[in-house]
Formats: structure tokens, sequence, C-alpha cells
């Protein structure tokens, strides 16, 4: 009558109720066993200390990658083999989603998480003028939706945690939004039911602005509405995806919108529709 | 900067497996099919090449090992484009590319510096992002990656790094699951202590 006994508490299987791989009859039944068995509490314990985030440490090794000689050789290579290289310098993958394996959330990831996006942004989160140029997205043209999803992708509830609080901070930061787009960003207009606002970023792209305003949805998963000037024709609003996220966008008296998350298209769709309506 | 001449070896000396040979595949599959694969590598190899230099990086723990590891893969995977099955992920064929270049050719030449692949010099020729004084925790966590076998390291990056699930790092090493579950346990462990024995910098998590 001692079902821990029978139990799978190896390393092996603590290590997957770690990274939350288990099954959920599997992962009860190993929190159940857990729970009877203090050795194997302090095993899991130790695996734990174990933890990094892994993942925000790589993505900075990404960073690193020297990606114009990469390109060069490449260039070269195929220039070598009498190949046009037919793909150009669109490559500034994001990384692969990544189930949340490094250990629960503290205040060292987020900085790490941080750190990383910080090198996205040319001033940081806290400087007045605060015009990031998100250089890895303005030194790609792989078109402005790819470009934004592939930094949104990096987002995390964390990222957003570091956004300038106070009210004053973030009205300044959303009316030069406006200013650099020229329109007009009231909160009512940037307002959404469904969505709790974070904060306002202006990024560039090819010399271009690029708002994005930030939102976390549920009180967790990070929701952008992107905003940029555009000379092409109105676009009734169109579902896509792009780099693991759902994507709602639309083009509309000269301006490009574009709402992602990763959050189911339906969902997404309800909350883009008030967006259309507030900036009709 | 000029790098080491590659020692790849040209197809002629390295059999391929009956049937699954440049020519006679594209006798096989014909012109077009032939043609699409081929697109389909060349397109697809740009976008990978920082991912690429990443996983050499963590395997040589070297940059310009790295860099050689990423030119030598693409110029097999452009050779055995045919090799390539369209539809399937692209990143894991490259991946297994680079791994089987790394394993069996370069590998055994390489003595390690002991740089390692977080060596400030890394940061600053990132096409001037040198700006990896950010990125403190980032970097330490990396020097303890870096300090596992490099089984273990491996799995960690296939795993955590690049988000791959236990049974996919699996296929990729050509390992069973269990091995990597048990590589990812035993590198826990090991930073684990390192955490306990202070020998870190970290914060507690």
């Amino acid at each position: 009558m001692a079902p821990a006994d029978h139990s799978d508490l190896s390393d092996e299987t603590l290590v997957a109720f770690i990274d939350e791989a288990l099954s959920p009859t599997e992962r009860r039944r190993t929190a159940d066993a857990l729970s009877r068995n203090a050795e194997a509490r302090a095993r899991l314990e130790r695996l734990r200390r174990g933890g990094r985030p892994f993942g925000e440490a790589f993505d900075a090794l990404l960073q690193a990658a020297p990606e114009h000689r990469l390109h060069a050789m490449f260039a070269d290579l195929m220039a070598k083999r009498g190949e046009t290289a037919t793909v150009g310098f669109g490559g500034n993958v994001a990384p692969m989603r990544r189930r949340a394996r490094s250990g629960g959330s503290s205040a060292w990831q987020m900085a790490a998480a941080a750190a990383v996006v910080a090198l996205a942004f040319a001033g940081g989160l806290q400087t007045a003028g605060y015009f990031g140029t998100a250089r890895q997205i303005a030194e790609q043209k792989p078109g402005w939706r790819e470009a934004a999803s592939r930094y949104v992708a990096l987002f995390s509830k964390e990222t957003l945690e570091g956004m300038p609080r106070d009210q004053q901070a973030r009205q300044a930061n959303l009316q030069r939004a406006a200013q650099v787009l020229g329109l007009p960003l009231s909160d009512e207009r940037i307002a959404n039911p469904a969505l709790d606002f974070q904060g306002t970023q202006i990024l560039q792209l090819d010399g271009k602005p690029l708002a994005q305003i930030s939102y976390l949805f549920d009180g967790r998963t990070p929701v952008a509405l992107c905003i940029i000037r555009t000379a092409n024709a109105p676009q009734t609003a169109q579902i896509e995806e792009r780099h693991g996220l759902n994507i709602v966008h639309w083009v509309k008296g000269g301006y490009g919108f574009m709402v992602i998350g990763d959050i189911p298209g339906p969902e997404l769709e309800r909350i883009s529709r008030t967006f259309r309506a507030q900036f009709s | 900067m000029a790098f080491p001449s590659l020692r790849i070896k040209p197809d002629g000396d390295r059999p391929a497996p009956a049937g699954r040979g440049t020519v006679a595949a594209r006798g096989a599959m014909g012109d077009s099919e032939f043609s699409l694969r081929r697109k389909e590598v060349q397109e697809g190899l740009p976008p990978l090449l920082k991912r690429l230099w990443r996983y050499g990086l963590v395997l040589s723990g070297d940059s310009d090992t790295a860099h050689e590891l990423v030119q030598a893969t693409c110029l097999r995977a452009l050779e055995k484009c045919d090799q390539f099955q369209p539809g399937t992920q692209i990143s894991r064929w490259a991946y297994t590319i680079l791994r089987s270049i790394w394993m069996n050719e370069l590998r055994s030449r390489r003595v390690r510096t002991g740089n390692g692949f977080v060596d400030p010099e890394i940061a600053l020729i990132a096409d001037g992002i040198g700006e990896m004084d950010t990125n403190l925790l980032a970097r330490q966590v990396l020097k303890e990656v870096e300090r596992l076998p490099e089984g273990q390291r491996e799995a960690v990056f296939l795993v955590y790094g690049e988000g791959l699930s236990y049974r996919e790092a699996a296929d990729m090493l050509g390992i069973p699951q269990g091995t990597v579950m048990s590589r990812l346990a035993a590198a826990r462990a090991k930073l684990a202590d390192l955490k306990d024995h202070g020998d870190h910098l970290l914060p507690a998590e």
C-alpha cells in the first residue's frame, strides 16, 4: 500500500517534471509520489537549483553571431558554385518558441530576458528620447510584419514589467509615438476591454517609425498593437501566423496596423475588431 | 579575416548510400524535382546561418571553428541538396550535417584553446553589437554551461536553447530519449553543485 514505492522518481522523471514534459496523469502521479518521498523531494530541489535561464543565455549568443560575415561567406560560397544567392539578409531568425523549461520565473531570469531585449534597443527603456533603433530589425528588409513579429516574439510578461509604470511616463511615450506617426493616440483610442495596457515603444524600421503599444492579455500573455505609416492601399483585416504568434493586420488611412500575440485566432480577431473601430 | 581552409572531402571520396547519391537521385527524381529541392536548400540556409553558428560555437567552444563549421555545413548541404526532403525542417537537416562534420572531421583536430564561447572577444566581433556587458547574467550562464561535458552541454542546448522535445533531441543525436533526459539531469546536478559551492556569480534562483 505504498504507491510511492512503485512510482518512477528517477532523476530523469524529476527533470521531466521540472520541464513540464510529463503528461497530466504522469505529472499527477509524480507529484503524489513526491509528496510521500522526502528523499526524492530533496533531489528535485537539487535539480531545480541546477536550472538557469538557458533560453535567454543562448539567445544572447545568437545576438553575438557575426551575421554579416556569415552571409558574406554564404554569398561567396554560392558565387563559387556559380549560383546567385536568392535570399538576401532576411535571415535574422527569432528563436524557436520555447516551453518554459528553465525553472520558475525569478528576478534574475527577468533581468536576463530584459538584457537580451536590451540588445535590441539602442537606448533603454528609461531614456527620455527613447527611440530604440532595434538594430536587428532595421538592418533587415523582410517586410514590417515579419520584422516586428520577430521582435515581439522575444517579449515575455517579464519584459513588459520593465516598462515605465507611472502614468506620466506612459502618457509621454504614447504621445511621442502619436507625434512621430502623425496619428492621434488617445487613451480611449488605444484602450481595449480585453487587454491591460503596459506601455508604448517607438522602434525604427528602415528609417520609418513603428509604434509598438504593448498589453497583457489574461494578465500574462503579451499582445502588441503595432502601427506604421504606409503608402499601401487600404486592406481589410487578415489573419496570419509568424514565429508562432497569431497576427491580425489591416491597412487603413495611410497606416498599417497589426495586432499580434500568442493567443487563439478568434480571440485576437475579437480584440482587433475593437481597435479597427477605434481607428476607423 | 581569413579562415583556415576547409578539409572537406569532395563528394567522390564519400560514397553516398545506395540510391541516394547526387547523380542517381537526380536521375530518379527528375530535373524539376531536383531544382525544387535545390531552391529550398539555397533559400533555407541563409535564415539559419546565425543559429548554425551558435550550434557550432556550443559544440566547439571557438568562434573561428563555429564559422568554419557553418561554411562546411552550407557547402555540404548545397552539394547534397537532393537528399533534403522537401517539407521537412531544413534546420534539423542542417544541424545534423553540422554535427556530423564536427564529430567526424573537425573535433579530432581541434585543440580547445580554452577561450570558450563567452570570451569577451565573441561579443566584440558581433558586427558591432559589442554591448554584451548589459548581458552579464546571460554570459555567466554560458560560462557555466560551457563547463559541462560535451554530451550534457549539447543536450542542454538542444532542449533548453533550441526548444526541441526530448524525443526530437534524441532523434537528432541518435541516442535514446532516456539518455537525453539523464544528460539533462546530470547537467542540472552539476550546475546545482556549482551554485551550492559558491563557484558562481549568480544570484539564487
